[in-house]
């Protein structure tokens, strides 16, 4: 399960809203981490580069359509 | 040298160099927005499809929020003082954008199904047009779709600032366009209905379950670990037999 969220591009967006909302819920900042960060090993990742990823996700894929609609139509 | 200019006509500028490029981006943007404005105008248009995606999501908020939380009660590890229906309200933001945003992108086989994507192709606009303007108006789509359920936070017991809510509306934008980039980049590649919603629903609903947007990651891998751990004994007194 912690392989497959890190391959999930829905869990990327979900870290910074997930921070955000809890943030207006009044979650102190230091258990925000523990309940919204995407950890690869001992890392947790801030919610800049989950924007970062997602972005990067979502350009590679219009790259493909845009590819396969000039070649195929 | 000289261009003859035939009696009567007028005569036109010729296009330079310089500013050709430049028009060619104002073309590119004008095909972009055209193809985003009908994909806009089309979900404005159909009540029915807006109220029942709204709808959706918040089945998900009284079945998942009410029941799970009657049922597993304080077992889920929350922070003190985070009630289970406030944990689940950003899972529900995100699926309300993962569904808009990867069904929008059926558009494209619906339009190549009854031939508007083939009079789109040919017209004297880049083809890598059809599919931004495509990618932002599902990712428009979901965007709305996520903002109107913002509105249902005070009900959970979310207090958004307005500055909260100016934070959350681009982090949805950014979550829906690279899904709906995901969308349209299998749905060119897709010939028929029947097929795209089948890869769809292949798609999304390990998406939706691997996001844990309705248990927390540590109580996920507890449950993971008991999992394992039961097996054993259900195995012991004949449960799987």
């Amino acid at each position: 399960m912690t392989v497959l969220t890190r391959f999930d591009p829905v869990a990327y967006g979900m870290a910074p809203i997930r921070e955000a909302v809890l943030d207006g819920a009044g979650v102190p900042a230091a258990v925000l981490d523990r309940f919204t960060g995407i950890t690869i090993g001992s890392y947790t990742m801030p919610a800049t580069l989950d924007v970062a990823v997602l972005l990067a996700f979502g350009a590679v894929f219009l790259g493909i359509a845009m590819r396969v609609l000039r070649r195929r139509g | 040298m000289s261009v003859a200019v035939p009696a009567g006509s007028t005569p036109t500028t010729p296009t330079t160099p310089a500013t050709r490029p430049a028009n060619a981006r104002v073309s590119l943007i004008a095909a972009v927005l055209v193809i985003w404005y009908r994909d806009v105008l089309r979900f404005s248009r159909d009540r029915a499809r807006l109220l029942v995606s709204l709808a959706q999501p918040l089945l998900y908020l009284l079945v998942f929020g009410v029941g799970l939380s009657a049922s597993l009660g304080g077992g889920l590890g929350l922070p003190p003082g985070v009630t289970y229906l406030q944990y689940l309200y950003p899972g529900v933001l995100g699926v309300a954008v993962l569904f808009t945003a990867m069904f929008s992108a059926m558009s494209v086989v619906w339009d190549r199904e009854f031939g508007f994507l083939r009079e789109i192709l040919v017209a004297p606009i880049k083809r890598s047009a059809v599919a931004v303007g495509k990618a932002l108006g599902g990712a428009t789509q979901a965007m709305v779709q996520g903002v109107l359920l913002l509105v249902f936070a005070p009900v959970v017991g979310v207090k958004l600032s307005l500055v909260g809510v100016l934070e959350l509306v681009p982090l949805l934008f950014v979550l829906a366009f690279a899904l709906t980039s995901l969308g349209v980049a299998l749905a060119s590649r897709m010939q028929s209905m029947q097929a795209f919603q089948t890869v769809m629903t292949f798609l999304v609903m390990p998406m939706f379950f691997s996001q844990r947007g309705a248990v927390p990651a540590e109580q996920s891998a507890r449950m993971d670990d008991r999992t394992y751990t039961v097996r054993p004994g259900r195995l012991r007194h004949g449960a799987d037999s």
